[in-house]
């Protein structure tokens, strides 16, 4: 399938920090993509360059054909792609349906004034947005929670209140920034399943991951990131056996006597 | 089914309320009384302009009362300068007006940080109050406008007590539903969304600085209005009434009843303004029983009194658990 976003050349630098060097990635509409890297590789960085929240220090970003280099994260999230935090950012004083509704913002046709005279489109549109919202949490598996207020939820859940809410908009791209955090293994295989299911109802994924296993049984491709500079990017085999990665994680040989 | 019974039993004795409500001003002829009831209704209407932008979206509004100014005197201005300019040109233009400033002002402070958004609010509030008090050959001064006229609508003149109960209630009416509708919107939840979280609000493509600019218009509009009303009652504007410690009680207003609790903005009304009523020496030290008020709130029911873990819950959760027992 072609490709969607296009990351050239991107570089990104905090006041003389070279955060991100030189990156050149493309994703294709039907992948699940992975990133790695160790803690402080530029990973989260990456995701924000590409979302519109920093803008690059250099480089361009074309996503859906579109240039999106100096665009807001509104008009990144206009175009089709969604995305989770590394510390979870639900709404915390709304209930989740109302979470998951806010996802679906951009795809309210509802002007003011069908608000305001509670026009039949108005009621018609919000009856389907609730609806289109219970199904999500459904498939989620935390529709018994819709009328919880979110920050009172267990953080798994919380977790899950947030992809309800990417999947929400619709996105042809999803960015999911370590979503197993602070998961058991037993959450974090029923959210590779989640995973699995989502790319198969149509949008691409690019995943944040520390945990190898997710990475390596999910994604199509892997992307190595360390010290902001892209080291690789192959399928998981490869990933696994390449030198630079395995100097990267753990170290060169003679480095140190615990090394294999 | 048993707690469908229970909401349709809420919704008659809301109804009736409202009904009975009504036939206050055939029943009660006390002047002052009306005229304290009249001012709660009025009053409501600002607390639930104040509750759109503290309560739902989050940002700390302390000029609320030169909202009301501007559309206090936007209607005394034309209809005592402009002898034949229709009532309701003029009231929906106060609206209109009120709202063209407060989104202008939203417009301005679109990277304005938090806390600096607040102290700006003091300052439109008192460059307000200074312009009114000063600029007197539009404003008249310290002097005000006099004879400002009262509601004429489709030629019914609403020049009494009584009368103007009734365009006083209809009016808090329309303006309760009308933002009741705005919050159940998705206008209403990308405001929720804004003072939750505003970097995730834009990630799920809200335009933060525009939405915050239309939650200060939408709530002006409301805060014009209810100045115009205010001042077609009094029929005289005076610029004293447009100050900064107006502003902090229509705040305390809202957020005694509970931010966020539609209700609960005729409920602070109500007490912030019947309470003094009562007692003169609550009259006399209202500004310390207030501050008092806060404090013990913020203690024990910290979202107002219709808040979350509110009185209105609390009492709800003994009732339950009484019954429970039995």
């Amino acid at each position: 399938m072609s490709e969607i976003l296009c990351i050239k050349n991107v570089s990104k630098s905090f006041s003389g920090l070279k955060a991100l060097s030189d990156i050149n990635l493309s994703i294709n509409g039907d992948e699940i993509f992975g990133i790695i890297g160790p803690n402080g590789a530029g990973k989260t960085t990456l995701f924000n360059v590409i979302t519109g929240f920093d803008k690059p220090s250099a480089g361009t970003i074309t996503l859906f054909g579109q240039d999106m280099t100096n665009k807001i994260t509104t008009e990144y999230c206009l175009s089709g792609i969604a995305r989770t935090f590394q510390n979870i950012r639900v709404f915390g004083e709304m209930s989740v349906l109302k979470n998951t509704m806010v996802g679906m913002h951009k795809n309210m046709r509802s002007n003011l004034s069908d608000i305001l005279l509670c026009t039949r489109k108005n009621r018609i549109e919000e009856k389907a947005a609730v609806e289109n919202a219970m199904e999500i949490l459904n498939f989620l598996g935390i529709a018994g929670d819709a009328g919880t207020i979110s920050s009172s939820l267990p953080y798994g859940k919380q977790r899950k209140v947030e992809i309800a809410r990417a999947l929400a908009s619709s996105p042809k791209l999803i960015l999911l920034d370590e979503p197993t955090a602070g998961m058991n293994p037993q959450e974090t295989e029923d959210l590779m399943e989640l995973v699995a299911q989502i790319r198969k109802l149509g949008p691409a994924v690019i995943v944040i991951e520390h945990n190898i296993k997710f990475m390596m049984s999910l994604s199509n491709r892997v992307a190595v990131l360390n010290f902001g500079k892209l080291l690789a990017v192959d399928t998981p085999e490869n990933i696994q056996k390449n030198p630079e990665v395995i100097e990267a994680y753990l170290g060169k040989e003679g480095d140190s006597d615990d090394v294999a | 089914m048993k707690s469908d019974n229970k909401a349709d039993m809420k919704k008659l004795a809301l109804f009736a309320f409202l009904v009975l409500f009504l036939a206050i001003p055939q029943v009660v002829h006390n002047t002052y009384m009306l005229k304290v009831i009249i001012n709660v209704m009025l009053y409501s209407i600002i607390a639930l302009s104040v509750n759109l932008i503290v309560g739902f979206c989050g940002l700390l509004d302390f000029g609320r009362s030169a909202f009301a100014g501007l559309g206090t005197y936007f209607l005394a201005i034309t209809l005592t300068r402009y002898g034949n300019f229709p009532f309701f040109l003029a009231f929906f233009g106060a609206g209109l007006f009120s709202a063209s400033v407060g989104w202008l002002l939203g417009m301005l402070c679109q990277k304005t940080a938090f806390d600096y958004l607040t102290l700006i609010t003091l300052g439109v509030n008192e460059i307000v109050r200074v312009i009114l008090l000063n600029w007197q050959s539009a404003t008249g001064g310290a002097i005000g406008i006099m004879g400002v006229p009262s509601p004429n609508l489709f030629g019914f003149h609403f020049d009494t007590h009584r009368r103007f109960f009734y365009f006083a209630y209809a009016l808090l009416a329309i303006c309760y539903i009308l933002i009741r509708r705005l919050t159940r919107s998705h206008y209403g939840r990308a405001f929720e969304a804004i003072r939750d979280d505003a970097i995730a609000a834009s990630y799920s493509a809200i335009n933060v600085p525009k939405y915050k600019a239309l939650c200060f218009s939408f709530a002006s509009f409301f805060t014009g209005i209810a100045g115009a009303a205010m001042v077609s009652y009094t029929n005289y504007a005076s610029p004293y009434n447009f100050t900064i410690d107006e502003s902090l009680i229509m705040m305390q207003m809202a957020i005694l009843g509970g931010l966020g609790s539609l209700p609960g903005c005729i409920l602070g009304a109500a007490i912030l303004i019947i309470a003094p009523e009562i007692s003169r020496t609550i009259y006399d030290y209202r500004l310390l029983v207030m501050g008092i008020l806060m404090v013990i709130l913020m203690v024990f029911a910290p979202n107002g009194i219709l808040g979350k873990n509110g009185v209105g819950e609390r009492m709800v959760d003994i009732v339950r658990i009484r019954r429970a027992e039995k």
